[in-house]
This record gives C-alpha cells, structure tokens and sequence, in this order.
C-alpha cells in the first residue's frame, strides 16, 4: 500500500511534536508536508456488459 | 465487464511538490502476472488549492471475463511519488456470465403416444399426416 497509510495516520495524530520530538517549527513543517503528499481514495464499479 | 474507477485526490497543490498537472498510472492484472489493462491518467492540481472544491477523477475501461473465481488486482500508482501506490483487489465473486455451453434435457425413454391422446377432435385434425407424436411432442 505504499506509504499512504502511513502518511494518513500521521496526518490524523494531533500533537506530532510530543510524539516525534520535534520543536513546534519542524511541526509546523511536516505538517505542511503531510498535505502536500498525494494521497488518492479509489472507488469502484462493476458492471458486466454483454 | 465494465470497470468504473473514481479517484478522489487528498491532498493539497503546492508549486514547489507538484506539477500542474499529476499522473498516475492504473493498471489491472488478473492476479497471475498477465496485465489486462493499463492507462494513464492525469489529476489537475489547479482544483486543489486550499478551500477549492474537490474534483474526483472518473474513468471508465472494459476488462474481459470468462467466469470462474479468479479476483483481478487494481493497481494506482503515481508517475512521480514514490510509495504513492494503491492495491485493489477486484471482488468477482458475485459476477455471473452465461455458459457457453448449451444447456440440454435428455429425452427420456417414452413410448409415442398416439394422436388420440389429445381427446380432442378439433386438434386431432391438425395432425391427420401423423398417427404418433414425435419424442419431444410426446
């Protein structure tokens, strides 16, 4: 699955700096960085034709 | 069979990451290696700019199917970012085909029966050319 799921929990974790000890500015910038990263939600159909 | 895919960009443009315009490429194999379809395709990054409205991206392609219980495997993956990849086993379980095969009844082992069995003058004369009905009719 690549890094996507990886990146989502991060994004969803409130308080990055206590939990990777980093000072609120590099906070600021993974944070920036974790929106910038492109994740895709895929849905599909199927639908047999003749 | 017809695949519609819709693919809903999460993330926000930034000119310094991303291009104008991002692809990503999807492919589907048949889960034994064989590659049943691939394309590319583009998402715009103009749409994705901070309190934008999200545009998803739809695409639609055929994928051939004979039956049986093997799940294809859809593949999404980026041109330019790596570990932006997505794996997506296509369920084919509740997809039914038509056998080519022609569905018969075997004939049983009757005696024909004789044109009076139908008790009905009228419809006795509709067959006077015969005096027993064949084995289907029987």
């Amino acid at each position: 699955m690549g890094h996507m799921n990886a990146i989502k929990s991060l994004r969803a974790e409130t308080d990055l700096s206590y939990r990777l000890r980093l000072s609120k500015q590099e906070e600021t910038k993974l944070n920036r960085a974790l929106k910038y990263f492109p994740i895709i939600e895929v849905e599909y159909t199927l639908r047999p034709v003749a | 069979m017809k695949v519609d895919v819709v693919v809903t960009p999460d993330f926000l443009y930034s000119k310094q990451f991303h291009m104008g315009k991002e692809n990503f490429w999807v492919i589907v194999d048949d889960g034994q290696g064989e590659i049943l379809h691939y394309e590319e395709f583009g998402i715009s990054t103009k749409n994705l700019e901070y309190g934008k409205r999200i545009v998803p991206v739809e695409l639609s392609f055929y994928l051939p199917f004979k039956g049986g219980k093997r799940d294809y495997v859809m593949t999404i993956l980026s041109e330019r970012f790596v570990g932006v990849d997505k794996e997506i086993e296509i369920d084919l379980s509740n997809v039914m085909v038509h056998s080519e095969k022609t569905e018969y009844t075997d004939l049983l082992n009757l005696r024909p029966l004789p044109i009076s069995t139908l008790h009905n003058k009228d419809f006795e004369g509709l067959f006077t050319h015969i005096k027993y009905f064949n084995p289907v009719q029987t």
